[in-house]
């Protein structure tokens, strides 16, 4: 379990639920808080949940786009989830596609997504065991 | 100097005789009873028949006329009452041109040769041989005349000439007068009853009509109504709304609207024609109208109110209303219907998802199939979407645009999107219209598309018998 309200470990993926109204300062503030926490935890995907934001304004694409460059840039990667209909509807209609930032429907396809990520990961390095389940919680 | 003596052949007692006959007739109550009294002295002289004939308009040349007054001894003939006669010019021309007013005396009438033909036709129809013919005129005007009558011929005295010869003068006034009398009589009957008629027709027409009708004067009181406006107003009878002004009506309420109109109409004298405006009744109900207001103007064309018109349009309206909240419900129904039909989602496998696509599609259509594959996507938990576009009729750069952002939509649910029945013609299409589908997964047809979509999902299918 994770100090923090809305960022939660599980295995070496990092949730974050999105809070519905996202304040300019509020942005930087779990911006940092996700980059301390992969650190921390070393996680190497960074699930960002929106299943609770119901509106879509400019902070939300850049919010995306800046966490995804900062995340990458520590070697973990960025995936999203929850988009309600309405807002795709409204980002698609502005032109804000994230063509860089994976999206998954829900939890256990992210949860699926990072195990195979890790996987292809763990297999590079040769460090991992070559089979089976995701390495252990750190 | 002489003694003044017009006359001096004339018999005093006849002239007595006659002032009495004046007298008389003064009194008499109708034309029978003149010809009576003028007659009574020929009675002694063995008169057969008389008559009384009046012309029916008093031209200087008259052409016809009614028998007004008869007489004859019992058993004799003489044209009855009521008898037209149409009598040419000729005839009297030939009869009075020589002669002015003066009586005519024949003693054989009927064989006479002074007497022109008709005359002596009717002479000899009615039995008279001897014949006096008495001219009646006044004011230089031709009344009519009247004819005594021998049977067996009548050789005229002198003092009989004199004393027929005289009647006239005294009796045509009396008659000239009880003629003009009788016409006005008739006349102001005859207007009379044409006004009243005139006026009946009206009413009936006004009170028949389904339209309502009132009128005000320029202070906006009531000068009257039809029924129907009457009985909108509840009131018993049109006559109950003169004098009284629309506070004092069922649609107090809406008395200010209705003065503003009338007053506008009164003011600028111009007509307001077929308008809609609401009208609340005792009972709480209220109507829909058309109305028409007009300025009423005197023979002046000064104007002097305001006259109104109006039908009832409630029915009309609400089965307009009906009308068109029906058809809304229609139209609703059948987009609905057709969206369903036209964005129909297929689950096919699991967490693969169709979605075939028929027809055109435009910006309404492209929304639509977009919010239904992120339903879709949501509801089957899909991965892989597949969009089928065997079916869409023209694929041009719009349809490319809006399949895109459905593709990106879908995306961003958590989908991806295999595009199928892309056919050689589209393919052709989609290049030489340069647009840009790098992005789009497509595949020829369903059957390679579902093929790749379970190769993305990692499932591989082996036939059963393969294995043995």
């Amino acid at each position: 379990m994770d100090s923090s309200g809305s960022t939660q470990k599980l295995e070496n993926l990092l949730l974050v639920a999105v809070p519905r109204d996202l304040m300019d300062d509020e942005v930087i503030e779990l911006r940092r808080e996700i980059l301390q926490a992969i650190r921390r935890h070393g996680s190497q995907v960074v699930l960002l949940d929106f299943s609770r934001v119901d509106i879509c304004d400019s902070f939300f694409g850049r919010f995306i786009y800046t966490t995804s460059k900062m995340v990458e840039l520590m070697g973990a990667k960025v995936i999203i989830s929850g988009l309600q209909d309405v807002v795709i509807e409204t980002m698609v209609e502005l032109g804000m596609t994230l063509p860089d930032v994976d999206a998954v429907l829900d939890l256990d396809d992210a949860l699926a997504l990072s195990r195979s990520l890790s996987r292809q990961y763990n297999h590079l390095n040769e460090t991992a065991p070559p089979d089976g389940d995701i390495a252990d919680e750190e | 100097m002489s003694e003044f003596d017009p006359h001096p052949e004339v018999d005093i007692q006849m002239a007595i005789r006659l002032l009495q006959i004046g007298q008389r007739l003064n009194a008499a109550p109708d034309e029978k009873a003149i010809l009576d009294i003028l007659i009574e002295p020929a009675l002694a002289a063995g008169l057969t028949n008389a008559s009384l004939l009046c012309f029916e308009t008093t031209p200087n040349t008259p052409e016809q006329g009614e028998i007004v007054a008869a007489w004859q001894r019992p058993g004799a003939v003489n044209l009855a009452l009521g008898t037209r006669l149409k009598l040419a010019n000729r005839a009297y021309i030939g009869l009075w041109n020589h002669t002015a007013v003066q009586t005519q005396f024949f003693a054989d009438a009927p064989r006479d040769r002074h007497l022109p033909k008709e005359w002596r036709a009717l002479a000899g129809q009615i039995g008279a041989r001897g014949l006096a013919i008495l001219p009646l005129q006044q004011g230089g005007r031709w009344i009519g005349f009247i004819s005594l009558g021998w049977a067996d011929g009548h050789e005229f005295s002198d003092a009989e000439r004199l004393f027929y010869s005289a009647l006239p003068a005294i009796a045509a006034p009396v008659i000239a007068s009880r003629r003009f009398i009788a016409e006005l009589d008739e006349l102001a009957r005859e207007q009379t009853k044409a006004l009243r008629e005139a006026q009946n027709m009206l009413k009936t027409v006004i009170d028949t009509i389904p339209v309502r009708v009132f009128w005000k004067d320029k202070n906006l009181r009531y000068l009257g109504c039809n029924h129907a406006f009457a009985e909108d107003a509840g009131l018993d009878s049109p006559e109950a709304i003169i004098g009284k002004d629309d506070y004092e009506l069922s649609w107090a309420e809406v008395a200010d609207l209705y003065r503003g109109d009338d007053q506008a109409v009164i003011e600028s004298g111009q007509a307001r024609i077929n308008y809609e405006e609401p009208q609340t009744h005792t009972d709480g109900s209220e109507m829909w109208l058309r109305t028409s207001k007009l300025p009423l103007r005197d023979a002046d064309g000064e104007i002097i109110g305001v006259l109104g018109l109006y039908e009832d349009i409630t029915e009309h309206k609400r089965m307009e209303q009906e009308r068109e909240r029906l058809q809304q419900q229609i139209i609703e129904a059948q987009r609905q219907a057709l969206q369903e039909l036209s964005t129909p989602i297929i689950p096919i496998m699991d967490r693969i998802i169709v979605m075939p696509l028929v027809g055109g599609i435009d910006t309404a259509r492209a929304r639509d199939i977009m919010r239904s594959l992120l339903a879709g996507i949501g509801q089957y938990r899909a991965r892989i979407a597949i969009l089928d576009i065997t079916g869409v009729s023209v694929v041009d750069s719009g349809v490319a645009q809006h399949l895109d952002r459905t593709i990106q939509a879908a995306r961003l649910k958590g989908a991806q999107t295999i595009v199928t029945g892309v056919s050689d013609a589209v393919a052709e299409i989609i290049v030489n219209l340069g647009i840009d589908w790098s992005g789009v997964e497509t595949q020829r047809d369903l059957q390679t598309g579902l093929v790749t979509a379970l190769e993305r999902l990692g499932v591989q299918l082996t036939r059963r018998g393969k294995r043995t």
